[in-house]
């Protein structure tokens, strides 16, 4: 008997796995966009951030912000940051405007800040004059750790102007992602002058830190809010297992108690693929991509992608286009595979474009547009 | 010497039985810590697992450091002295706490999960220091004729 629920377990996981993983591959021989570059010479470019003139600030993770503006890179580099730990995968990640900044001139930073043995994720808020960052204030600050790996990062804005963050787990504290004591491993939710909204799902609970919005994730490497006000979140699994989730305020995401991967070094990290009370993945990559940027795509210039997430993807040297019905994957297209570039980030413009970092110590801006 | 090797080889393989076998304890103890119910079926399942999967990388890592390290304590025994099992012991304790500490310099992190707390490197290098042990006494040559009475390799 027992065995027969095993054997029946083994065959729904998978079912669960043929289905989520089955999805049409499009052949990207057939596409009807062109790839050209705007801009090259950028060094580990992270994040894209559109100006209301169209100008574009991007990030280096080497530690400069940039500006690209009518189509150029301009060598002169925005001044004001703080100091920021450069290290591996560590350095000046994200930048978001904040949603009034066409009054307030103000935008958010996130990066890893401290040393090699105290290091952190920290965000500041600061008014963009010219290219200078004025009035810098430190509005959030991570648990610390030790590597500089898995910072995680990256931020959206909530309809209500609230601010989310998301923190990688550092790697070799896995276990944290777990702990609603630690910063580590968690999506976090703060107004923009630091304090902490009186609604979040933790708020007054013992052990607790009230930043938490969700727990039990990995390195989520992007975030945002879609036209349906929905939160869409991927981040890296281990060896196999990266995973796009869908967020909800208070749910646990289950790293490392479940996963879809394995440790690099072979090693199990959970014999659970799926626990109650532990969300599951929308979909998962098995081998990994390495999900970076991502977007959903609201523009006119590409009317047949209304709705579609787009995903970089580093390992995976390519763009993962996702067609969504009910909020599940029904279709996934590679693109710029061709390129044999990791893609960084990928961002929709103002001009209904789509943008996309490459990273390399020669990154470049690539604009995607239709063939004709 | 070609007795020597192959209990090496034999010793090696020990260390990396029990330390990934112990590694799956330590990483299933932290599942469990999740609120998971690890039964027996899983918990055999996931040892087996770790044996196909971390085995190998283990013995790599085990075996470069004993090689090192067993060098190391048959030249130290030889040129400074002292009780020889004790020098390999001593190398049981200290190698794989180095190899572990030369990933962590140089990558910037702990590739084995399960050592990465100071419980899970003692008890990993107990495993070291136990299979040290048994290269010591497989390798002893034992002296009955030996006026000096002092041990000697095979």
């Amino acid at each position: 008997m027992k065995s027969s629920y095993q054997f029946f377990r083994k065959v729904r996981s998978s079912l669960f796995l043929i289905m989520t993983n089955s999805l049409i591959l499009i052949n990207a021989n057939a596409q009807d966009y062109k790839v050209s570059t705007v801009v090259k010479n950028l060094n580990f470019p992270w994040s894209i951030a559109f100006l209301p003139n169209n100008d574009m600030l991007i990030t280096e993770r080497s530690g400069n912000l940039r500006l690209v503006s009518d189509g150029k890179l301009l060598e002169e580099k925005v001044t004001g940051l703080p100091n920021i730990y450069v290290s591996g995968p560590a350095g000046l990640f994200d930048v978001v405007l904040d949603p009034n900044f066409v009054k307030n001139k103000k935008l958010y930073i996130s990066y890893s800040a401290g040393t090699p043995s105290n290091n952190y994720v920290e965000v500041i808020s600061a008014t963009l004059q010219g290219m200078s960052l004025q009035q810098t204030q430190v509005i959030f600050q991570g648990s610390s750790r030790n590597t500089p790996h898995h910072h995680g990062a990256r931020m959206t804005f909530l309809p209500d102007n609230t601010l989310l963050i998301t923190a990688g787990d550092g790697f070799n504290f896995r276990d944290q992602a777990q702990s609603l004591e630690s910063l580590l491993g968690k999506v976090l939710r703060i107004n923009t002058d630091g304090s902490i909204p009186k609604d979040n799902p933790f708020i007054g609970q013992a052990n607790a830190r009230a930043e938490i919005y969700t727990y039990g994730h990995r390195n989520p490497q992007a975030i945002l809010v879609s036209k349906a006000k929905q939160v869409w979140l991927h981040e890296h699994g281990p060896k196999g297992g990266d995973e796009l989730n869908l967020i909800k305020p208070g749910l646990n995401y289950g790293w490392p108690a479940i996963t879809y991967g394995e440790d690099y070094s072979g090693a199990i990290i959970s014999p659970f693929k799926e626990a109650q009370g532990m969300e599951q993945p929308v979909t998962y990559w098995v081998p990994s991509i390495a999900p970076a940027g991502m977007t959903e795509y609201q523009g006119t210039i590409f009317p047949q992608w209304q709705g579609n997430l787009f995903v970089a993807a580093l390992a995976g040297k390519s763009v993962r286009r996702l067609s969504l019905e009910n909020n599940n994957v029904v279709e996934q297209e590679t693109m710029l595979g061709d390129r044999n570039q990791r893609i960084r980030d990928i961002r929709t413009g103002p001009d209904g474009f789509i943008y996309v970092l490459t990273d390399s110590i020669e990154g470049e801006l690539l604009k995607i547009s239709p063939m004709q | 010497m070609l007795k020597t090797i192959v209990v090496f080889i034999f010793t090696t393989l020990i260390a990396t039985l029990l330390v990934c076998i112990v590694s799956t304890q330590i990483v299933l103890a932290d599942v469990q810590s999740f609120g998971l119910n690890v039964t027996n079926d899983v918990r055999l399942n996931a040892t087996l697992d770790d044996l196909i999967g971390l085995g190998p990388v283990l013995y790599i890592l085990i075996s470069v450091g004993f090689l090192i390290g067993f060098i190391v304590a048959k030249y130290a025994h030889k040129y400074i002295g002292g009780n020889r099992t004790l020098w390999y012991v001593a190398s049981g304790c200290t190698t794989f706490p180095i190899t572990t500490y030369i990933i962590q310099y140089s990558m910037g992190l702990t590739i084995i999960a399960s050592v990465r707390t100071p419980i899970g490197l003692l008890l990993a290098t107990l495993c070291c220091i136990f299979s040290a042990w048994l290269f010591t006494l497989l390798t002893t040559k034992t002296l009955t004729n030996n006026k000096s009475g002092i041990q000697h390799e095979k």
